[in-house]
């Protein structure tokens, strides 16, 4: 049987096509495809590394916020934390544990001489509240952790609330008093809800008064749950300060004021 | 006339063969086609995948460099804390002062001011709640205007005053021309001398003397309370202020951002804690296909 001239070219161009579309199918298109993607991710990619100033900008503005709360740190810790010496109305940690239940006291009656020196501040006429509460126990081995805080903060802070405040005296008397606080030495104070009653000039104001001390310090001493020969003053020197946490540094202490972070056997 | 003697299969024949040519030249080019469809992507692709080069290196690092911001600053987190803490809190004392001699000087001076306190009601808004004593229902409407002039005022709220202003009643028996009176007055009778002994009934049951009601002239620094014919007002103010104390305890257990409490069941980000990171690159984008059948 002979086949006509157009059965023929029908017959080619069919055969053209099935080969075009295999070529189309399953060679071209899912090459474009993924040469598309590969230019899109090629894109992004360039424009990722294209922000490496705005990650240098980035690295730079943070190493310039932390000095500056640095800094700033550093001037709170000049100011207003507790003296490192028990003398001058502070505490020091690097004291053994038994030694700390004596200091202790001294410095809660140093934290309550200077509460009660605040609260008379601004020229109030009296002044009522703001106990400073003391240890609650004497046992020197909780006394970091009951008193100081320590370690379940990472550097010991003492913090008082010291519930309401009662003071009498003028408007002005009472408005200075409760902004007195915001230069209370060697202690950060808030006062809050403030509430005035009365006739002037003998008014009374009521506020809730919280007292804040970071205390200053490198070295605490370890607890004294370690052997006795280890913990007693005598043998300190040759004792290793196994985990010695560093205390609140600051301006006097720390390299940048940074608190001190929880050491590894640094030895004395 | 020409006779065609060749028999019609001859010319088919010759059809066929060209068909065939014609067919096959088809054929190859379509073959051609194929082979360009199939070499030319490839090659697009190729260079494609090339210029990727050291790119993803390239974002490592600056990604690197990006996430170090992130370390130096949580290195510095309690620093950047206890910093914000203390300011906080320092700030805060100045707070309340502040608002009361804000509001201070939108009280007028017929109202006299026996108590002022102040609650957070959350970020960004306090309750001031006032309370004094005034004298006429003219100046309890003066005042919601003369404290309305506070410009963090958003709303406020009054309550307390006892409205007993003489009024004009209706007419009576013994009161034809409704002559005003209080509420809880009897009516004033038209005839005179009725009238007369109405008014020195009258007299005679009001107090005589010095009263000395609200604490006046007792002597004492106790808190002077309403006049007479006084009312204690209260006022509930509403104001745009932010009184949320920073919480020292929580803000130091929390290794976060100072937590600032007093409202009611409030912490919220009054106060800010470690700088926010400031941008960074994402990571690198999928370089993933979903071509099928591409290697």
């Amino acid at each position: 049987m002979k086949l006509s001239f157009w059965t023929i070219i029908i017959m080619a161009i069919s055969v053209s096509v099935a080969i075009l579309s295999f070529a189309w199918l399953h060679q071209a298109a899912p090459t474009i495809e993924a040469t598309k993607r590969y230019t899109e991710y090629h894109d992004a990619l360039q424009a990722e590394a294209n922000k490496e100033t705005a990650a240098n900008r980035r690295v730079d503005h943070a190493k310039r916020a932390v000095r500056l709360e640095e800094a700033r740190w550093n001037g709170y810790v000049a100011v207003r934390t507790p003296e490192s010496d028990v003398s001058r109305g502070g505490v020091s940690l690097a004291v053994n544990p038994f030694q700390l239940t004596v200091d202790t006291q001294k410095f809660r009656n140093s934290v309550q001489r200077a509460v009660n020196a605040q609260i008379r501040k601004g020229g109030v006429k009296s002044a009522v509240g703001g106990d400073v509460p003391g240890p609650t126990n004497t046992d020197s081995a909780t006394l970091l952790a009951d008193y100081y805080n320590y370690p379940s903060l990472k550097f010991p802070v003492v913090i008082y609330d010291l519930g309401p405040i009662t003071v009498q005296g003028t408007y002005a008397q009472i408005m200075a008093n409760v902004r007195s606080y915001k230069s209370m030495p060697h202690y950060l104070a808030v006062a809050d809800a403030l509430q005035i009653t009365g006739t002037s000039p003998n008014l009374t104001g009521t506020y809730n008064l919280t007292v804040v001390g970071y205390i200053r310090g490198k070295d605490i001493f370890p607890p004294n749950t370690a052997p006795v020969t280890a913990s007693l003053p005598g043998a300190a020197s040759g004792a290793t300060r196994a985990g010695v946490p560093g205390a609140m540094g600051g301006a006097p202490f720390g390299r940048s004021g940074m608190p001190g972070v929880p050491g590894g056997g640094a030895e004395r | 006339m020409k006779l065609n003697l060749l028999p019609q299969t001859e010319k088919k024949s010759r059809q066929g063969r060209a068909a065939i040519v014609v067919g096959l030249l088809i054929v190859l080019v379509s073959i051609g086609g194929a082979a360009m469809l199939t070499f030319i992507p490839k090659t697009s692709l190729e260079a494609a995948k090339a210029s990727i080069g050291s790119l993803p290196n390239d974002v490592a690092r600056v990604d690197a460099k990006a996430k170090s911001a992130d370390v130096i600053i949580a290195h510095a987190t309690d620093v950047i804390r206890n910093s914000k803490l203390a300011q906080a809190m320092i700030d805060h004392n100045d707070v309340y002062p502040k608002l009361y001699d804000d509001v201070k000087r939108y009280i007028p001076p017929y109202y006299r001011l026996q108590q002022i306190s102040a609650v957070p009601a959350g970020p960004g808004v306090s309750t001031v709640t006032m309370v004094g004593t005034l004298n006429g229902y003219q100046k309890y409407a003066d005042l919601m205007l003369a404290l309305y002039r506070f410009k963090d005022a958003v709303t406020i709220e009054r309550s307390g005053y006892s409205l007993n202003a003489p009024v004009v009643p209706s007419l009576t028996q013994s009161d034809q021309k409704g002559k005003m009176r209080k509420v809880d007055e009897a009516p004033i009778p038209d005839d005179g001398l009725e009238r007369l002994a109405y008014f020195q009934t009258q007299a005679s049951a009001a107090p005589k003397g010095y009263l000395g009601v609200g604490s006046f002239g007792s002597g004492t620094t106790d808190t002077r309370g309403a006049l007479p014919n006084d009312s204690v007002v209260t006022i509930v103010m509403t104001v745009a202020r932010d009184l949320r104390v920073p919480l020292a305890s929580e803000t130091l257990r929390s290794g976060g951002a100072a937590s600032v409490g007093g409202a009611a069941g409030g912490f919220g980000s009054g106060v800010p804690g470690a700088p926010g990171a400031a941008m960074g690159p994402s990571g690198p984008p999928g370089g993933g296909r979903s071509g099928a059948g591409v290697d």
